[in-house]
């Protein structure tokens, strides 16, 4: 009963929208300890909404190079059951707790990383959930204010493209 | 006599789905873990929590993920570029790493009076290790 009610309200396709601000550490690097993530998920029962405000990235300014990590078990939802239900069921979060981000950001030339400005480019890589490695590639916005850098992008994810199997009771209500 | 052999299915039958109803709502608004009133699984110092996520992650996992965690060690930084999660870096002695320990928004102005090199006690939950050192959340300072 307790998979029912909770689980129907996952739909299969999973955003996760990222709001870094990095700042330079050293010579060319921009870094974040304490990035945010969101995790959103529409169903037509409710939305679900989590964040995650531990997120590690390091950004190479002269390549591009682009990485991040996210732990999984640093997500706060509002309700305790969804929670439980996302870490146990759906990420298995004891056996994968970290995924990742590896890549660049393709344009980084266009970035003026001396001045304030906005800047677009598409950022490419490989995204790892539950230790399944996928290409992706996704429109960004990079924000330079102050000598520190902003990005936001939204990652669309199909649940199984990365092996999160939807719990078998429900899956023909998805 | 029928009408109140009737009249008291109906109110059984209620009663029944009231029952269910206040069971699937309590379900449902499960509270979240308490950290600050739960008892801690391991006490242990910031330098020692690295040193073993560093010597086998997977096993360390194994041992301390979703458990509550006792951390001792030395305030390097306050990270308060996130005002989500003001957090607190414990220092290990590798130079890059620290204990990272994020605490809710509403314990910023206990965070901002810690001063660096100041020996502190924290509890929290444990989330695992990133390239920037293990990571701890819905902390609470013990002194």
């Amino acid at each position: 009963m307790k998979i029912k009610l909770i689980s129907i309200l996952f739909a299969s396709i999973f955003t996760i929208s990222s709001a870094f601000t990095l700042k330079l550490d050293g010579s060319d690097k921009y870094m974040t300890k304490n990035g945010k993530v969101f995790f959103f998920s529409h169903t037509d029962m409710e939305d679900i909404k989590a964040e995650n405000n531990k997120v590690a990235s390091v950004l190479d300014s002269k390549t591009g190079k682009l990485q991040i990590e996210i732990l999984i078990k640093s997500f706060v939802f509002k309700k305790a059951l969804m929670e439980e239900h996302f870490n146990e069921n759906y990420m298995e979060s004891t056996k994968y707790p970290k995924s990742k981000f590896d890549g660049k950001i393709d344009d980084i030339k266009a970035i003026d990383f001396s001045k304030d400005g906005t800047y677009k480019s598409t950022v490419s890589g490989n995204l790892t959930i539950k230790d399944k490695t996928n290409a992706v590639k996704t429109n960004a916005t990079f924000t330079i204010k102050d000598g520190k850098l902003n990005g936001k992008t939204v990652f669309k994810i199909k649940l199984a493209d990365y092996n999160v199997e939807i719990p078998a009771v429900v899956k023909d209500k998805i | 006599m029928i009408k109140s052999t009737m009249l008291k299915r109906i109110i059984l039958f209620i009663i029944i789905i009231g029952i269910i109803g206040v069971i699937a709502y309590k379900m449902w608004n499960k509270p979240h873990r308490d950290i600050a009133a739960a008892k801690k699984d391991f006490t242990i110092s910031a330098d020692a929590f690295y040193k073993e996520y560093e010597k086998d992650e997977t096993a360390a996992n194994t041992k301390y993920l979703e458990k509550i965690i006792e951390v001792k060690g030395v305030v390097l930084d306050i990270e308060l570029e996130n005002p989500q999660e003001p957090t607190v870096a414990l220092s290990t002695s590798q130079p890059d790493i620290t204990v990272r320990c994020g605490f809710k928004k509403e314990l910023i102005d206990e965070i901002k009076k810690l001063k660096a090199n100041e020996v502190i006690k924290i509890k929290g939950k444990c989330d695992g290790m990133d390239m920037f050192g293990v990571v701890l959340t819905q902390c609470v300072l013990l002194r």
